[in-house]
């Protein structure tokens, strides 16, 4: 069920109604957990057993580590079967025919011949948010920053919590389980600022990207019948339509979240105003960045050691957030570009330091970067990559065909996207309208969004991964 | 309490204007514009699914009829994936335009499904003609139908959701726009649909995407399933009764073309399964006028493999031979006594 979608109204209506009808906080709890599990389950109930599994393991992981360390005892064991457990369900479900057809094709170079397995594995929606937030859960309880939570509801809820479920944001156990102790207040609930938010998300996502889609589609399914101007405008649809699509949902679900009185954390901070590539990655998927950051990049050693180590650790934490994104080596080289424009970066820094007109040339530099990266994160092969790149640094047109719609939307699109954050950055416009003068507002943008929504569903982008 | 609850009408209230001038402001789709444009030119419309789009050459079959010496004008109204709801639903609005010398409307004569095909969920078609008495119908027959209950709460949730789209003018912004800036420019989806002579005819034949060429070489690669339809299209008809939820349908059909001196001949293509239920409609008389090509042994032409596209379609060779056998039959039902 996507948050675009007609029949979420009445279920998100459903779930909002009796939520806050029902007077005691443990019903409130089980009975979003009930509609979570039921969110979920309409996409395919089948793979509500590894939710399952994944909130099991991590109760009984956090528990064992928290009463092994209290008695003095070590607890790795108890971590590392966590880690095994949620990174096996991710490593079968996500990489296991991906890396399969690798080894295979690896043979084949070396003249040995082989075959893949005829094993077909649906990807479970959200197997990489959901194993991310159990597993941090576990690491929390592991470095001693957090207590295990004795309530088993507590913990499924905040495993499952659907706005959040399937796309993020990935949620801190530390920062939902509190939440999940403290009853939740209507009062405290700012309606209209949730309203502006969800509408604004609606509006990336369904409006703007879900209409830029069929052109950037139509270039990146085949990229040599095009033009240079097309892979450039077909590029930037792209950074416009992930943007407004990931940030889109993120925007929607921490709005529904706050319809029900919890609060996630921000996702996107204007990315494409970012003055450096480190600056990018403070304000593009905030809650994967700062999961890498925290669970990666400072078990690998973080900024201890060498330069050259911590540049190793640098590098190895962007190449597998690349490979977090989907089982292909496009996605690893993607991680990679960004990984070796960090170590530049730090070494600029370190070198030169800033030079004046950077708070022009940065933003600008940066997301031409971040767009040549995206070449390789769209594009279904490096071939395709190769043919768009040559297009979009060297000018170079390998074919006649041309994106002639797409050239006034693109830049509108672009600009829209960063104005309509910045109405729900300030909240805060709706927060200080008055009340009878935001209805008539928003049912007046809500009805125009929705003529401007395409009639099929598009499925969010991030869904894949 | 209260107040929310007037912020709330003034949410809904705002909502229903804005919606209501885009409604206002787009103009009509698929081939309706189009034959709005030409309506008291027009003689005959074919009107059903891929079999009618596909199968009728509107050219062909008005030569067929000048060359007995009853000419006319006619316009192929087919469109991928209509099912009966959709052809009432189109039949109706046609007979609202009035078009001044309209004398045959030929509908294609097939179940009233109630569910939808995923090829053709929420397409814009599909969500075109999801009005609320459409839907409305449709939820009710849903609800009649012996079918499990989990079934029938996923059909009726796909046609209300179709109804919504709708209801919500998913799809019609820039349409809006135009018409808000003064273009009457009709959109269809796809000029596909009008055909390359423009009479809204398209043959399968000359379909070169990948899509139809697989369905092609499917085809191709099991012959024997051709030989099995006509083994089962020959046996003896069974004894299911006429497809009660067509009944009142047909009779609101008929009571319309009555009205409006309109002669509706029903039709039953060159189909690989029994209709039975359909053809128990004209046995009592809802469907007095029909026409049948889905008798192998009087029609064997259809049935050949070098007259099909697929297994559900003729080729253009295929196509040519029905439109001309549709004429003839045509003819020969208006010359019949009585």
């Amino acid at each position: 069920m996507l948050f675009t979608e007609f029949r979420f109204l009445p279920f998100f209506l459903l779930v909002f109604g009796l939520h806050w009808s029902l007077r005691r906080d443990r019903a409130r709890k089980a009975w979003l957990l009930l509609a979570s599990y039921a969110f979920y389950a309409a996409w395919d109930w089948r793979f509500l057993s590894l939710i399952l599994i994944s909130t099991a393991v991590d109760s009984l992981a956090g528990l064992r580590i928290h009463a092994c360390r209290e008695a003095g005892r070590p607890s790795r064991a108890w971590l590392l079967a966590s880690l095994v457990a949620n990174l096996g369900l991710l490593g079968f479900f996500k990489y296991f025919g991906f890396f399969v057809a690798s080894g295979v094709e690896f043979l084949g170079w070396l003249g040995i011949p082989a075959t893949a397995p005829a094993l077909s594995i649906v990807l479970p929606v959200g197997i990489s948010f959901f194993t991310f937030q159990t597993m941090s859960y576990s690491l929390d309880i592991y470095r001693g920053r957090l207590e295990p939570t004795r309530s088993p509801l507590d913990l499924a809820l905040f495993v499952a919590f659907f706005p959040q479920l399937v796309a993020g944001p990935i949620v801190r156990a530390a920062d939902f389980l509190p939440q999940l102790r403290a009853p939740r207040r209507w009062a405290s609930v700012e309606v209209q600022a949730a309203l502006m938010l969800f509408l604004s998300g609606y509006i990336k996502k369904a409006c703007i990207s879900d209409n830029l889609a069929p052109a950037v589609d139509a270039y990146f399914d085949a990229p040599a019948a095009f033009d240079a101007l097309s892979a450039w405008l077909a590029t930037l649809g792209y950074a416009v339509q992930i943007y407004c699509d990931f940030s889109g949902y993120s925007d929607m679900a921490i709005a529904c979240a706050a319809l029900l009185g919890y609060k996630l954390a921000l996702n996107f901070d204007f990315p494409y105003f970012a003055v450096s590539i480190q600056d990018f990655w403070r304000r593009w998927h905030i809650s994967l960045s700062t999961w890498l950051r925290d669970y990666l990049y400072i078990s690998l050693g973080g900024n201890r050691g060498s330069r050259l180590y911590q540049y190793r650790n640098l590098m190895l934490t962007m190449l597998l957030g690349g490979l977090w994104h989907g089982a292909a080596w496009t996605f690893v080289v993607w991680g990679g570009l960004h990984g070796l424009a960090l170590v530049l970066h730090r070494e600029w820094a370190r070198r030169v330091g800033a030079l004046p007109g950077m708070a022009i040339v940065g933003p600008l530099l940066t997301f031409w970067f971040v767009c040549v990266c995206w070449i390789f994160f769209r594009a279904a092969s490096f071939g395709d990559a190769w043919t768009t790149l040559r297009a979009f640094v060297l000018f170079q047109s390998p074919g006649e065909a041309s994106l002639d719609g797409l050239s006034w939307v693109v830049f509108p699109a672009l600009l829209g996207a960063h104005a309509i954050s910045r109405t729900t950055h300030a909240a805060q416009l709706g927060r200080r309208m008055p009340a009878p003068l935001f209805a008539l507002w928003a049912g007046a943008v809500f009805a125009l969004a929705l003529a401007f929504t395409p009639v099929a569903y598009k499925p969010f982008i991030y869904f894949q991964f | 309490m209260k107040r929310g609850l007037l912020n709330l009408l003034v949410f809904a209230a705002a909502f229903l204007a804005v919606r209501g001038v885009i409604s206002e402001r787009t103009p009509e789709r698929m081939k309706l514009a189009w034959l709005e444009a030409q309506k008291d030119e027009v003689d005959a419309l074919f009107i059903g699914s891929s079999r009618v789009f596909r199968q009728i050459d509107p050219a062909r079959f008005d030569a067929r009829m000048a060359a007995a010496g009853r000419p006319l004008r006619s316009l192929n109204m087919g469109m991928q994936g209509m099912r009966f709801p959709e052809t009432a639903y189109l039949v109706e609005r046609i007979l609202e335009m009035e078009p001044g010398r309209l004398e045959y409307l030929f509908l294609e004569l097939s179940e009233f499904e109630t569910d939808i095909e995923e090829e053709n969920r929420l397409t814009e078609r599909l969500v075109y003609w999801h009005s609320w008495p459409v839907t409305w119908q449709l939820c009710r027959t849903v609800a009649a139908q012996d079918l499990p209950f989990g079934e029938k709460l996923a059909r009726i949730e796909g046609h209300l959701v179709h109804w919504g789209h709708r209801f919500g003018n998913l799809g019609n912004g820039d349409e809006a726009l135009r018409g808000l800036a003064g273009s009457d420019e009709a959109d269809f989806e796809g000029r596909r649909t009008l055909g390359p002579d423009g009479n809204g005819y398209r043959s399968l034949s000359i379909e070169r995407t990948a899509n139809f060429l697989e369905r092609r070489r499917l085809f191709l690669e099991d012959l024997d399933q051709l030989r099995r339809a006509r083994e089962t299209l020959l046996a003896p008809d069974g004894d299911e009764p006429a497809d009660a939820a067509l009944v009142p349908v047909l009779e609101r059909l008929n009571a319309l073309c009555a009205a409006r001196g309109v002669t509706p001949v029903y039709l039953v293509l060159p189909v690989i399964e029994k209709q039975t239920p359909l053809v128990r409609l004209h046995d009592a008389g809802l469907a007095p006028l029909l026409i049948r090509f889905d008798q192998p042994d009087a029609w064997p032409a259809f049935y050949q493999p070098r007259n099909r596209f697929d297994i559900h379609h003729l080729n253009a060779q295929g196509a040519a031979l029905m439109t001309d056998a549709l004429a003839d039959e045509l003819l020969r039902l208006v010359r019949a006594p009585g």
